[in-house]
């Protein structure tokens, strides 16, 4: 479906372009971990259907747990596909040697997703509920636009503290929001 | 008496306020989908947030606003600078930069403006005509019939539009219909799959999942697929509309026909409306040689086709309870926060509201093409606000919008959770769509499925034995089977073999 065999006689093994290939070796360990949480979504079905209906609370065909013990086999299922199809399709675990990652991390580009999930969770599970709500969201946007050398640092600083206050003032006057209030200050 | 109805909801929409309402969030729609990155889901889901407070008239005009105007407003970008702005103007840049880079960039412009607008409005007219019909079919529903309803939507969503393999799509889907079993179900009020959360006991809350999936992820690719353009000058128009329009009349019916229709498809939308209405246009042109190389029409044909779209999707949402495309599952997820639940029994429960949305599209279609006149210029100016300035405002508008519904930071923390899941699964082909599809039918599923069995005494041939039932468990079956080559090859055999015997029969 994926594979393109190149008119080649010499060449034994198909050969598929680089994009698929990194697609089919992420494939690997993406379906391993779906693997095991289904099987845990399945064991959980049988567990809750089995207890309501050991105490009668319910027919075979009306437990809790029916569709999603369904859903959780399918979903088991199709993680075993996608791992024997990427096993066949020539995935393997190569990505993850620590030379791959070395090289692969080596380039600012395949940083960015990093460093903005976590701004994102420093923001969330650290600044907010802590500090101040107008401070941490100055901090984030500051630290956010310096990390990307957005603009200027007055500029950068400026337009944090004003956005800041904004949305602050529109969500608690127009939209009624009770700000969480700060740990420490 | 419904056309009267329609009439009366068109007229009461016209006051002050709610004019400038449309007028405000049709701006901030076509702002919102010009900045490549940035789409309809994203502006309708915040939109989910900030509006929570505000009365429900006024949250769905905003929602409705934004949506037709963002799908829009992803054409400017096409055209100015060869960056769909948003996945259902992809097919815009094709003809639309070319001719920007002839010096038509105003011409190409207008032509995706009156596209636009004529979609628009014969999305409108199909929803006037075909909601009624719709919602007396669906009347006739049971149980069965819904459960393979959503079960119909998840897997076709999987099997139309996969970024790599369909199977990946539908495993989205079914994660979507896991996390909708989250917390006490309908029957027994048993708690499934909370982890002994005590917020998880109600449900999965849907901003942060739909603002988690659709928006975070969008943050993180907004930065890092910047890249640096050149931006066309808009001069002066040089072509004659009026004379394009009757040429093309036909050619205009068939592509919005084609939108809606496509629209309506559970979860298919307007991107795949726009690429399909491109290819069809370019099929039957007289120079299809010349499609790609800055022709009028391969501006039009998807611009026409992703506006009707925002009609047909919205037919099936509000008749069936199944949306026709991703902003519309977020517009959905926001109905039932507000306890207004989509489906048949909507037009006896609240009829008032199907003719107040006729009256919102009809609206905003007009104002798509006042505003589009007004912003035509200064757009140019937002397409260059850098995205690194933009993102991290974008992303405290995300966190803040979803705090103010609940105000717990629970909330905020699922929200980040979800998008650096959402982000991940997005990156290996797992694109979000169906995940949240799945996540707004899954209280379809579970009890209509439970339902069925119950009223049967767990004879399972129940969910099957109906005539609509029967036909959606077969298209169900054939979209599964379909996706295999296996599969395939028998069918091309079969029928192979079919058009033999009837040709030996002949002779």
């Amino acid at each position: 479906m994926d594979r393109k065999t190149l008119p080649d006689e010499k060449m034994d093994k198909p050969v598929i372009n680089e994009k698929v290939k990194k697609m089919r070796d992420a494939d690997i360990p993406i379906s391993i971990l779906m693997i095991l949480g289904s099987s845990w979504a399945v064991y959980e079905s049988l567990r809750m259907s089995h207890e309501v209906y050991s105490k009668g609370q319910a027919t075979l065909y009306t437990v809790p747990g029916l569709l999603p013990f369904i859903v959780s086999v399918c979903i088991l299922g199709c993680s075993i596909w996608i791992l024997i199809n990427a096993i066949r399709a020539g995935g393997d675990l190569k990505f993850l040697s620590p030379s791959a990652l070395k090289r692969t991390f080596s380039s600012f580009k395949a940083f960015i997703p990093t460093i903005v999930m976590g701004l994102m969770w420093i923001y969330v599970f650290i600044f907010v509920g802590r500090i101040h709500f107008i401070i941490a969201t100055f901090l984030f946007i500051s630290i956010f636009m310096v990390a990307f050398k957005a603009t200027r640092l007055i500029r950068i600083l400026l337009t944090s503290a004003l956005f800041s206050l904004a949305i602050v003032y529109f969500f608690s006057k127009v939209v009624g929001t009770q700000f969480p209030k700060a740990l420490f200050f | 008496m419904e056309l009267i109805a329609y009439f009366k909801a068109l007229i009461d929409f016209l006051t002050f306020y709610n004019v400038i309402l449309m007028a405000f969030s049709m701006t901030i729609g076509i702002i919102v989908g010009a900045l490549p990155g940035l789409s309809a889901v994203l502006g309708i889901a915040l939109l989910t947030g900030i509006t929570y407070s505000f009365d429900t008239t006024t949250a769905m005009i905003m929602m409705t606003g934004v949506y037709i105007g963002a799908i829009y407003g992803g054409s400017f970008a096409s055209i100015l600078i060869n960056i769909p702005g948003t996945g259902s103007a992809v097919a815009t840049c094709f003809d639309g930069y070319p001719l920007a880079k002839q010096g038509k960039a105003t011409d190409a412009i207008i032509a995706a403006r009156l596209a636009s607008f004529i979609g628009s409005f014969i999305g409108f007219i199909c929803y006037v005509i075909f909601t009624p019909l719709i919602i007396r079919i669906a009347l006739s529903f049971t149980s069965a019939e819904y459960f393979w309803l959503a079960i119909f939507g998840v897997f076709i969503i999987g099997a139309l539009n996969p970024p790599d393999l369909p199977i990946k799509g539908w495993i989205s889907g079914l994660i979507g219909l896991m996390l909708s079993f989250v917390g006490l179900e309908d029957i027994g009020a048993y708690n499934r799959f909370s982890f002994g959360i005590p917020q998880l006991t109600s449900g999965i809350p849907w901003v942060p999942l739909m603002v988690g999936f659709f928006g975070v992820p969008q943050i993180a690719k907004f930065i890092r697929d910047t890249k640096e353009f050149e931006m066309m000058k808009q001069l002066k128009k040089t072509m004659n509309f009026l004379r394009i329009i009757k040429q093309h009349i036909f050619g205009i019916i068939k592509w919005a026909s084609l939108g809606v229709g496509i629209g309506a498809i559970p979860a298919v939308g307007e991107n795949i409306a726009a690429l399909v209405a491109y290819g069809v246009a370019k099929k039957d042109s007289r120079h299809p040689d010349k499609f790609g190389t800055g022709v009028i029409e391969g501006v039009m044909a998807p611009e026409v086709a992703n506006n009707s779209a925002v009609g047909g999707a919205i037919i099936p949402m509000l008749t069936l309870g199944i949306p026709g495309s991703p902003p519309t599952a977020v517009l959905m997820g926001a109905l039932i926060m507000r306890g207004i639940r989509p489906g048949p029994m909507l037009a006896i429960e609240n009829p008032a509201f199907i003719y107040d949305m006729g009256a919102w599209i009809f609206w905003g279609t007009i104002m798509l093409l006042v505003i589009g006149i007004l912003i035509s210029r200064p757009i140019s100016q937002v397409l260059k606000i850098p995205p690194k300035i933009l993102a991290p405002l974008i992303a405290v508008i995300c966190v803040v919008g979803t705090f103010s519904v609940s105000s717990e930071i629970f909330d905020i923390q699922l929200l980040i959770f979800f998008g650096t899941i959402g982000y991940i699964m997005d990156k290996y082909g797992y694109s979000p769509g169906p995940l949240v599809l799945g996540f707004v039918l899954g209280p379809l599923t579970d009890g209509n499925f439970r339902r069925t069995l119950d009223l049967a005494h767990g004879n399972p041939l129940a969910l099957i034995n109906r005539p609509i039932s029967f036909l959606l468990f077969l298209a169900t079956m054939l979209i599964i089977l379909n996706s295999f080559p296996q599969f395939k090859r028998v069918k091309s055999h079969i029928l192979g073999k079919l058009k033999r015997t009837k040709h030996v029969l002949q002779n």
